[in-house]
């Protein structure tokens, strides 16, 4: 069938966003348009004229998914332009819970986004139905990680404990222990079924030669700070973020375009696979090693292969750091005082969905003159429609529900933000 | 932990879907009951099954796109309505009550007793204001909120199985 025309709708809030259209005829693509994303607009707006303080708080509600993410990116963003040095405690809590939000979002998007296609269900609710020990060994996990955000950031829901240089609230070392135990013990039984479970779907195959982008440092398979670090050999300071997003206005979308050495650049697990993969713990080498993932992996829909792989590396990571905070015992330490003069700075650090950018201006007031944010979701739409372009062509002569099913699929697998955080109820009284 | 907890849910930043984290602030200024907790869950999604975890009643303020007039207040059981999911799975992102409620079903999971206070949004887009109309509706949830929360626990103590209307 040479003739497609493949309209998702996904219905937002806010016009012509949530949309995938995707048209060929006789066998050439038309259109392909990605309207899935909706960048913070406003952001400036939401935090010029604020002070510093408020930055990380109000940015944290950007994403209820990513509240750590975008509170740790701006915390860099404000330290940077500070000049403020953090503790090593300090240090060793942010990456604790980093790690929480990681684990959290991985799995849910793992077995309750892109799990229930592989088992030719709709959602997670039938899944519930038809593998219920799956849906409950992911709840258990999420609510692992859901504790442990909520032990260091004060909080199950926004890291209200996270500030300039440090925390206003540190969990005790019983809390810590009890954490470590319910990795040690739980979670790491439940990472193995998770392996298991992921080696036995089939993902598509599809490859396409792509740029990929991560945060990289020498230590340690890299999520707060570093230097940004491409596959095609670029390597940038943090500060020098722009030189890599070149961000873009396209035509055909309120969104912006990214693009680096080639026309896109990949970011999220799979981009910091294909980076970092070397510094992976053991075991979430061998994760890989069983879910046929090698470096350097051109396939999208492996993106969420890489996450099962660093929900291996994260439960390990963080019993380390457990570990570590328990020898060395928790201590109140004085909070940073704002020493009369501005600055500005930049702050990344790698969310479940790939590298986030914040960067701030902050007056001699210690108030917010200019802010700038730059998204992972934003950062891949240029690639995931160059995907579509490279895959349409390839499928185009399966029924259109294939066709449509292979292109939601491809989205999925990008884990993609779209209107970001909204709540509301939908009500039919009845 | 206490027995009842009242959660406003919702996101500041996005006009009036915040309106459970304004409740919630003014709730904070008040004196509760001793087996009251208030909370401002943000946006969790699914996270909600946690939150609910360990309560025996949970009162929900939050924006609600119920064909009603903006600022309108009206309480209901999830039991008694239909809750739309998201309809697109793409993003966990607009996962909320409805989903969480729907898992729990299905899992046949425990859940406390459970309102919900809905206001009707006038505008959900970026922007930390309030529209008038839900500014003006909060002195009533607040007090219908806490009415509620005033009655105590539900009268039998063994856990209710969920089961969601079928849609």
């Amino acid at each position: 069938m040479a003739n497609v025309n493949v309209q998702v709708h996904h219905v937002t809030r806010v016009e012509g966003h949530g949309n995938i259209v995707v048209n060929a005829k006789n066998g050439v693509l038309e259109e392909c348009r990605l309207d899935i994303v909706e960048t913070p607009r406003f952001f400036e707006a939401m935090l010029r004229g604020r002070p510093y303080t408020e930055s990380s708080h109000i940015t944290s509600r950007i994403c209820g998914i990513c509240a750590v993410g975008h509170a740790t990116a701006s915390l860099r963003a404000t330290e940077a332009a500070l000049n403020v040095e953090l503790s090593e405690q300090t240090v060793l809590l942010r990456k604790l819970i980093f790690h929480g939000e990681q684990l959290d979002s991985h799995v849910l998007h793992t077995y309750m986004l892109v799990a229930p296609d592989f088992f030719g269900v709709g959602s997670v609710i039938p899944l519930a139905t038809i593998a219920p020990d799956a849906v409950v060994r992911a709840l258990r996990m999420k609510k692992l990680a859901g504790d442990l955000c909520a032990a260091i950031g004060g909080r199950h829901t926004h890291p209200i404990a996270m500030t300039v240089g440090g925390f206003t609230h540190l969990p005790t070392v019983d809390e810590i222990k009890s954490l470590r135990n319910r990795l040690a013990e739980g979670a790491r039984k439940d990472v193995d079924d998770t392996v298991a479970l992921f080696k036995t779907l089939p993902w598509p195959k599809f490859e396409r030669e792509t740029e990929y982008v991560a945060l990289s440092k020498p230590d340690e398979y890299a999520f707060i700070d570093g230097t940004i670090t491409t596959t095609d050999g670029g390597s940038y300071a943090i500060k020098d973020y722009r030189q890599v997003t070149n961000e873009n206005v396209v035509q055909h979308s309120s969104a912006k375009h990214c693009a680096h050495k080639r026309g896109s650049y990949m970011v999220g697990a799979l981009a910091r696979f294909n980076v970092n993969h070397e510094q992976l713990h053991p075991r979430a080498k061998a994760a890989a090693e069983e879910l046929g993932l090698k470096p350097i992996c051109t396939n999208p829909y492996l993106n969420s292969a890489a996450q099962v792989v660093e929900i291996a590396h994260c439960v390990e990571d963080a019993i380390r750091i457990c570990d570590e905070l328990i020898v060395r015992g928790i201590k109140t330490e004085p909070l940073y005082k704002f020493a009369g003069r501005g600055g500005e700075g930049a702050g990344s650090c790698e969310v479940p969905r790939g590298i986030l950018f914040h960067n701030y201006q902050i007056g001699d007031d210690g108030r917010v003159v200019g802010a700038n944010c730059i998204i992972p979701t934003g950062q891949n739409l240029a690639n995931i429609e160059a995907d579509f372009r490279k895959l349409v062509p390839e499928i185009l002569d399966q029924d259109q529900d294939k066709v449509r099913m292979a292109l939601e699929m491809l989205v999925r697998a990008y884990d993609p933000c779209i209107s970001c955080s909204t709540h509301f109820l939908n009500v039919r009284f009845v | 932990m206490k027995p009842i907890l009242i959660l406003g849910l919702g996101n500041p930043l996005q006009g009036d879907d915040g309106i459970g984290c304004h409740v919630v602030q003014e709730l904070e200024q008040r004196t509760l009951p001793d087996d009251v907790d208030v909370m401002d869950g943000g946006t969790p999604g699914i996270g909600l099954l946690d939150i609910f975890e360990g309560r025996r009643r949970v009162i929900i303020v939050d924006a609600a796109e119920m064909g009603r007039s903006p600022g309108e207040v009206v309480r209901f059981r999830p039991e008694d309505v239909k809750l739309t999911g998201s309809a697109q799975r793409f993003s966990l992102h607009r996962s909320g009550v409805a989903d969480a409620l729907a898992l729990a079903s299905e899992l046949e999971l425990a859940l406390p007793d459970i309102v919900v206070f809905g206001v009707q949004p006038a505008q959900v887009d970026w922007n930390d204001r309030l529209s008038p109309q839900v500014q003006a509706a909060i002195p009533t949830v607040t007090e219908a909120v806490l009415n509620e929360a005033k009655a105590g626990c539900p009268p039998h103590n063994r856990s209710t199985r969920w089961q969601m209307k079928k849609s």
